[in-house]
């Protein structure tokens, strides 16, 4: 099972490699900067977790991996490989954002990348199938567009594909339209959609938000299943802690587009470094409550078009101090840790030195979660 | 499609009654003004004009509807009628179904040409200018298209003949010659070719008046609703799985991008109807656009109630024809049954 291999990933080379990734929207009230430098990296044939509250700017991350950015919006720096060939690129020290020579041309990325080697299953299933086409000739055309077969094989690939995930009879279902199937049965056919074009990585992006809890655990034990199978790696979007504890092997915790904690599974829950994270899992009774749902993290995350200063964290953080609210921390590594790397942007991660410790507490009214009691107990 | 036929009873209905309403005498038009009491009172009976005003309207329902019983004086009391029958015209004194099966195929050609002139034009417009919004063809695309609403089309009708018949002199600036007609009939025609040719010539001008303000409202509609495709989740996902851009555009986007556009096509054609009366007036075009106003100026009762009758059938006909290509895109429209 890849959970177990994780702790050789350092020394296999990485699928895919995102770097200081940026994107941003150029709207009429301003610039959101929706991706904020970004990184991080997916292995063959894991699950990499990428979590955070609606509005995080997980979907513009996923997106941008595939080049979806669409007006008002683009990418302005970072770099993404994937297998070796450079998907996004930007000259780093430009002051323009200026596209390298190496980056995948658009056409090149449609053939060769889109579809073929990375899909990516949509939040919504019901927006998600053309209403005016038949759920079979979708898939056919997709699969005979990826595969390189011709139109008969590629329905044959496509029954058994709606087969293997479930739907009954699919010989019959397959001429069906998208409105004669329920949501969780839309969601399959995405998701037999994704498989059968036989993509290296497939990319989803909360892909059972929409769905019931039943439906939703039934679809997440099919992909791990599945996952087994053709060791398929994944990026999960998704805002449940809980649906992260069950499949992923690496989890990202992002907010307001930046990723404040990155660490294994195990670490992320047993081990948890940032008060944002920290937060989330607080807020988790139950496995199958999402983030949103819930509310003992304090306030709603500001907008991304007007992010506080310092950390971004720190109006909603109880652990903050007043060198929160003037310095930003970047994501680092814990400096003495054996085991599996973890990652924080955090000041009180003792890779940075910037007192913390001696700062004055920012409110001294939030002492629930205590540095009343003495702010250094945790180290 | 069952339900078309209440609809055309009710256009009968209200045709009847107002027609009954228009002021002024038909005798008095037939006899001149001073007639003497009993040539009216024997035309008023001729016509049936001296009964009561609702046995006169059972008895035209009765007249129109292809189907009816009618009372006998023996047994069983009934018969069966068939056949539509409309009466006959005061001003022409022929039959009016033979008026309008004269005259109704030059208007459909008309208005079916116009449309397709229409479409054919603003189809590959609206999809270029969504497809380049906000670039200069976008930009030329709505200017064309916003002159297109807003000039009435006797006007651009006026134009074209001003242009095209009287200074350049190369396109004919009245009437119009069927393509079916028999080449003896039409001028200077010895085969098909030259029909067709001529019928080609003539249409033009009139074709371009009455389709004009069609094409800029279609362009505009088909303009947004693929601007509204493209940025559909569907849309996104088949470019994702690297579905060609021009595949996206004339597959994945245009074909649920059609349905409003029958929409407007369909309520386009009540536009199509009053624009074709002025068209045929401005090209002198003997069509049922003339016909109905000769008809209302003589006080033709049988006559303005059967042209307005057979438009009404018409735009239900349309109507139909609206609802049928849109159950044919849209799955989620069944045909008849559960609406
Ligand atoms: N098309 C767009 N125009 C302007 N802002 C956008 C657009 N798409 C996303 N954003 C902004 O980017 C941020 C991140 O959005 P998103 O990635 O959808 O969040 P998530 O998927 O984590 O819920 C939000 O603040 C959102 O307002
Ligand atoms: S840096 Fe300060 S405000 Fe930000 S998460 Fe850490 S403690 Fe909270
Ligand atoms: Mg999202």
């Amino acid at each position: 099972m890849a959970r177990e291999t994780t702790n050789q990933l350092s020394s296999r080379q990485p699928l895919l490699e995102v770097r200081n990734l940026k994107t941003q929207f150029f709207t009429a009230e301003g610039d959101v900067r929706a991706v904020d430098g970004i990184s991080f990296d997916v292995y063959p044939g894991e699950i990499v977790g990428l979590v955070g509250e609606s509005g995080a700017g997980k979907s513009v991350a996923v997106r941008s991996i595939m080049r979806l950015i669409e007006e008002p919006g683009s990418i302005v720096g970072g770099e993404i490989r994937f297998k070796g060939d450079l998907l996004v690129g930007f000259e780093e020290h430009a002051t323009q954002p200026t596209k390298r020579e190496a980056v995948l041309s658009d056409e090149v990325m449609r053939r060769r990348i889109r579809g073929r080697e990375i899909a990516i299953i949509f939040q919504d299933p019901m927006e998600s199938l053309n209403p005016v086409y038949s759920v079979g000739s979708q898939l056919e055309e997709i699969i005979a567009l990826n595969r390189d077969v011709d139109e008969p094989t590629a329905r044959e690939i496509a029954v058994e594909m709606l087969g293997e995930v479930g739907i009954p009879e699919p010989d019959q279902r397959f001429s069906e339209y998208p409105h004669q199937f329920s949501g969780g049965m839309r969601q399959r056919v995405l998701i037999a959609m994704a498989l059968a074009c036989e993509p290296s990585l497939i990319i989803a992006d909360e892909p059972t938000t929409a769905l019931d809890v039943t439906v939703q655990a039934q679809i997440l034990r099919l992909v791990t299943d599945i996952q087994q199978r053709y060791d398929t790696s994944f990026i999960w979007v998704t805002h449940d802690m809980g649906v992260i504890a069950e499949i992923c092997d690496r989890v990202n915790v992002m907010y307001l587009g930046e990723i404040v904690e990155q660490a294994t599974v195990d670490d992320l829950f047993h081990d948890t470094k940032h008060p944002y994270t920290e937060s989330l899992l607080g807020a988790l009774p139950r496995p199958d409550t999402t983030v949103d749902e819930l509310t003992p993290i304090e306030g709603v995350m500001p907008e991304a078009i007007d992010p506080p200063p310092g950390c971004r964290f720190h109006p909603r953080c109880p652990d903050a101090r007043e060198v929160c609210a003037n310095r930003r921390p970047d994501i680092r590594e814990d400096p003495d840790r054996q085991g599996p790397p973890h990652w924080t942007a955090c000041f009180k991660n003792d890779a940075f030195d910037v007192g913390y410790w001696e700062s004055e507490p920012l409110d001294g009214k939030r002492t629930s979660r205590g540095f009343d009691a003495g702010g250094g107990e945790r180290r | 499609m069952l339900q078309a036929i209440p609809v055309i009873v009710g256009i009968v209905t209200i045709t009847f009654f107002l027609t009954d309403a228009i002021p002024g005498d038909p005798v008095q038009i037939m006899l001149g003004p001073s007639p003497s009491a009993e040539q009216a009172a024997a035309i008023r009976a001729k016509y049936g004009l001296d009964q009561p005003l609702w046995i006169r309207y059972i008895n035209y329902l009765g007249d129109v509807s292809p189907v009816w019983i009618a009372p006998a004086a023996s047994f069983p009391f009934f018969t069966p009628e068939f056949g539509v029958d409309l009466g006959r015209s005061l001003y022409y004194q022929v039959p009016v179904t033979q008026k309008i099966a004269e005259r109704l195929p030059v208007t459909l050609l008309l208005m079916v040409s116009s449309f397709a002139f229409a479409l054919v034009i603003a189809i590959p417009l609206g999809i270029i200018s969504a497809q380049r919004r906000n670039e200069p063809t976008d930009h030329v695309s709505r200017v064309v298209a916003l002159i297109g609403v807003s000039t009435p089309s006797f006007w651009i009708g006026l134009m074209l003949i001003m242009i095209f018949a009287f200074h350049l002199d190369v396109l004919p600036a009245t009437s119009l010659v069927l393509p079916w007609a028999d080449p003896a009939s039409v001028d200077a025609a010895t085969s098909r070719i030259d029909v067709l040719v001529v019928a080609g010539e003539h249409l033009l001008l009139p074709m371009v008046s009455l389709g004009t303000l069609q094409m800029a409202a279609i362009t505009r509609i088909e303009r947004s609703a693929m601007l509204e495709q493209l940025s559909e989740e569907y849309v996104q996902l088949a470019r994702a799985y690297g579905v060609r851009e021009r595949t996206i555009l004339s597959k994945h986007a245009f074909r649920p991008a059609q349905l409003p556009v029958i929409t407007i096509v369909g309520l386009q054609l009540t536009t199509a109807i009053g624009g074709a009366v002025l068209t045929e007036t401005v090209f002198s075009i003997n069509g049922m656009g003339r016909l109905i106003i000769t008809a209302i100026n003589n006080q033709d009762y049988p006559l303005v109630m059967g042209t307005t009758l057979v438009f009404g059938v018409v735009f239900v006909v349309g109507v139909i024809l609206t609802d049928i290509s849109y159950a044919y895109i849209d799955p989620r429209v069944s045909y008849g049954g559960d609406r």
